[in-house]
């Protein structure tokens, strides 16, 4: 893979770095546990557009520089700066202000139609808007030591998008009992609850990603797009009708499909033919 | 005599079932109607604690099909105290055996804290006799496949498997109380926990020291996140995240004073606004 | 030559897939007789569950990517009644060995699955430019989204025991145990269920994706 740059003062807040077809944004302040102020949101904004419009670009992976932290969330002392200055006499005052100021209180990348994959190699403490976004992501790959949690209970907040999309990731009872409690999640019991995929060890979680990141590759883009979009438009309608759902999906005349099927008979699957 | 009881203390509310041997007739399921709708409309009842006398919690074989069209409507709309949307936690407690319709109550409570002696079964039969509550609940509650395995193989799960399969969130164990995050407001960053410790172990006194452990956090939030939660199911997805459901944490009193505290090095005083 | 055999046991049809030699590849052919299979399992007063397995080390392939490499004019895209979804009566999938794309679709849309501890789950081949429409739909309902996507997007290959800790198997048995396990449960669930209507598997899974109020008004609903 590339080689990275060094984490200096002068890296940017999100290095962004390129390889064959894979986007890797990494989230460089660590010094502040990657909260999202200092700029950083806004580049994470803009990073999931520059990943969508980028047709060259097949999967990403979103990661935090060092072990210490995933992202933490918001930045409450730096939201709290920028309230205070916006002189907000009551909460909705508050919130009107602050959405008026671009300090909007959650994002997922579901939001808006991302239909190409996305990973998440989990570094360390995933935590509130952190774990949305990582939660917004396909794939989540968790180191031993990292923790995730949504502890906006504890303080009065809390984000919808998160409670909405648990329900899918966790089912019912568990992920009322995450936003309840506001306890973060061990890496196994993350796995066991189905909030993440699989558990590596410290400082391994990027270089796994990167390998089912290749994997993802080896399939045409067309096929991840299919896929991936409809598993999030067949959820929440009844079975009948999800079933009856059809998407354009390209004709078995296309070029890659009879590609794939010569590649095939050339291939070998795992346990088959017997050896 | 009076089958089911409502009660609060300070902020939980405990809905009651006694009797050594609960039996769901007409008049427990009134009962727990009632209560569920009380603790519904009792703004001074942050959380409830659905809770029996035991050993068993409740269930056991169920009634034939029999009775006038009336009856049976109403067996089937009460059916485990009927379908009480309350936009508040409620807390399930059990002990021994839940099954068939009393493990459809139990599901219809929002978090389960059982103890080791605890077990699960549908006591399914498909026949007249029963409605598919259970299996309207389990679809939400452990997917599709583990549903028809449920319902279908009856099989009988004790509380480990139960809480593999995410149907009990907390299991009560003998022990010390541990101690509730000290005054100063600064919670700690402990991870998850899966058990609840108590001197006798036993799953009411479970259940309501994790309710009084949930309440030092913010209602609001809780009560946006479990409509969230309901009420977003069966929606087509992308539809569901733009919708916006419940009281908003973030237009609260309550999260104002959620930072106010942080910086005062105070526990949050909350107001549920 | 079958490619498919059945037998009768008792009350339980036994479903055998028998293209071995071309690992129970899903042609065509092996496709049409799955649907006429559930039809008759589905009409037949004496039948009340079917058992689906392949060989002892192997269920199956997925699709038949010969045949389809042969035939320009002939869709990847299955017809749905080669799932016994649609039919009223249970389907226990026994799964041995490789059970990858097309035939992970099928015994997803079984009702209960057995697998032996070594059979190995996913959609195995990377060059297949092919719409998983089963999977898409139930993945997501039956497990957690995140195991769902990774399933399908990056072509893990999940053990008996993955799956399994993924809420996807109802028993996992030594190498080889899986279709005697199956039988056992079928021979069981034929036995408490009197009549098929019992089961009352169109009717749960019609709850699925419903809001809880008129899921619970459906489910409330007295019975004639």
């Amino acid at each position: 893979m590339a080689q990275a740059p060094t984490e200096t003062a002068a890296a940017p807040i999100l290095i962004k770095e390129r390889d064959d077809g894979i986007f890797i944004a990494r989230m460089n302040r660590p010094e502040r546990m990657n909260a999202m102020g200092g700029g950083l949101r806004e580049a994470l904004e803009d990073v999931w557009f520059e990943f969508r419009d980028d047709a060259t670009l097949k999967v990403m992976i979103i990661t935090g520089v060092g072990d210490r932290a995933f992202c933490a969330g918001a930045d409450l002392r730096e939201n709290d700066r920028k309230a205070r200055e916006l002189g907000a006499q009551s909460a909705q005052a508050l919130l009107d202000a602050q959405r008026a100021a671009g300090i909007a209180p959650s994002f997922t990348a579901n939001n808006f139609h991302l239909y190409k994959p996305v990973i998440a190699a989990i570094n360390g403490w995933c935590l509130a808007g952190g774990c949305e976004m990582a939660m917004g992501c396909d794939i989540r790959i968790i180191e031993r030591h990292a923790k995730m949690g949504l502890p906006e209970v504890k303080r009065g907040m809390g984000a919808k998008n998160t409670t909405h999309k648990l329900y899918f990731l966790t089912y019912l009872a568990s992920g009322l009992e995450i936003v309840w409690t506001g306890d973060p999640l061990s890496a196994e019991r993350a796995v066991e609850l189905g909030m993440a995929n699989e558990v590596v060890a410290t400082g391994q979680s990027l270089a796994r990603a990167m390998e089912i990141a290749r994997d993802i590759c080896r399939r045409p883009m067309a096929y991840m797009r299919y896929h991936k979009e409809r598993v999030f438009q067949s959820v929440g309608v009844p079975l009948a009708q999800a079933l009856a759902m059809e998407q354009r999906f390209p004709p078995h005349e296309s070029e890659d499909y009879r590609r794939g099927l010569q590649a095939s008979l050339a291939a070998k699957l795992p346990g088959w033919p017997n050896p | 005599m009076a089958k089911v009881s409502y009660t609060r203390q300070d902020r939980t509310a405990r809905v009651h079932i006694s009797g050594a041997q609960p039996v769901f007739d007409v008049q427990m399921r009134r009962e727990l109607n009632q209560a569920l709708l009380q603790y519904k409309a009792d703004s001074d009842a942050w959380m409830a604690v659905i809770s029996s006398d035991g050993p068993d919690f409740a269930g056991g074989p169920g009634e034939p099909a029999t009775g006038s069209l009336r009856e049976q409507h109403e067996r089937y709309a009460l059916w485990a105290g009927g379908y009480v949307e309350a936009w508040k936690p409620t807390l399930c407690a059990i002990q021994g055996q839940c099954r068939g319709e009393g493990l459809a109550l139990a599901l219809s409570c929002d978090l389960r804290v059982a103890d080791e002696t605890a077990s699960f079964s549908t006591d399914f039969s498909g026949g007249a006799g029963e409605p598919d509550v259970l299996a309207a609940w389990l679809l939400n509650l452990v997917g599709a496949a583990k549903t028809f395995e449920m319902l279908w193989l009856n099989r009988t799960y004790n509380v480990h498997e139960a809480q593999r399969m995410g149907l009990v969130n907390r299991l009560a164990t003998r022990g010390a109380y541990k101690p509730l995050p000290p005054e100063d407001g600064r919670f700690p960053m402990a991870v998850m926990g899966a058990t609840i410790a108590v001197p006798q172990g036993d799953a009411i006194t479970a259940a309501l020291k994790f309710a009084e452990e949930l309440l030092l956090y913010a209602p609001v939030t809780r009560n946006f996140q479990k409509e969230i939660a309901l009420r977003s199911i069966g929606v087509p997805f992308h539809y569901a995240q733009t919708l916006e459901l419940g009281p908003n944490p973030y237009a609260s009193e309550d999260r104002i004073e959620g930072t106010r505290a942080f910086v005062e090095n105070r526990r949050p005083v909350w107001h549920n606004r | 030559m079958a490619s498919l055999t059945k037998r009768i046991d008792g009350n339980v049809l036994v479903v055998e897939l028998a293209r071995a030699e071309q690992g129970n590849a899903l042609n065509l052919e092996l496709q049409q007789q799955l649907a006429q299979t559930w039809q008759a399992l589905d009409e037949a007063d004496n039948l009340r569950v079917a058992v689906l397995h392949g060989a002892p080390d192997l269920f199956s392939i997925g699709h038949d990517v010969q045949e389809l490499a042969g035939n320009a004019s002939l869709s990847a895209v299955p017809a749905l009644e080669m799932f016994p979804l649609h039919i009223g009566k249970p389907v226990i999938a026994a799964i041995e060995g490789p059970c990858y794309g097309l035939g992970l679709e099928l015994a997803l849309s079984c009702d209960l699955r057995v697998a032996g501890e070594g059979a190995r789950f996913g959609f195995a081949d990377p060059h297949l430019y092919v719409p998983y429409r089963i999977a898409t739909v139930l993945l997501p309902r039956m497990t957690f989204m995140g195991t769902s996507l990774d399933l399908i997007l990056s072509g893990r290959i999940l053990s008996a025991v993955g799956m399994n800790e993924a809420r996807l198997l109802s028993q996992v048995t030594s190498k080889g145990g899986a279709a005697a396990a199956a039988m056992d449960m079928a021979r069981d669930l034929a036995q408490r269920f009197a009549s098929p209507l019992t089961f009352r598997k169109r009717n749960i899974w019609s709850l699925s994706g419903m809001p809880l109020p008129a899921a619970m008004n459906l489910a409330r609903m007295p019975r004639g």
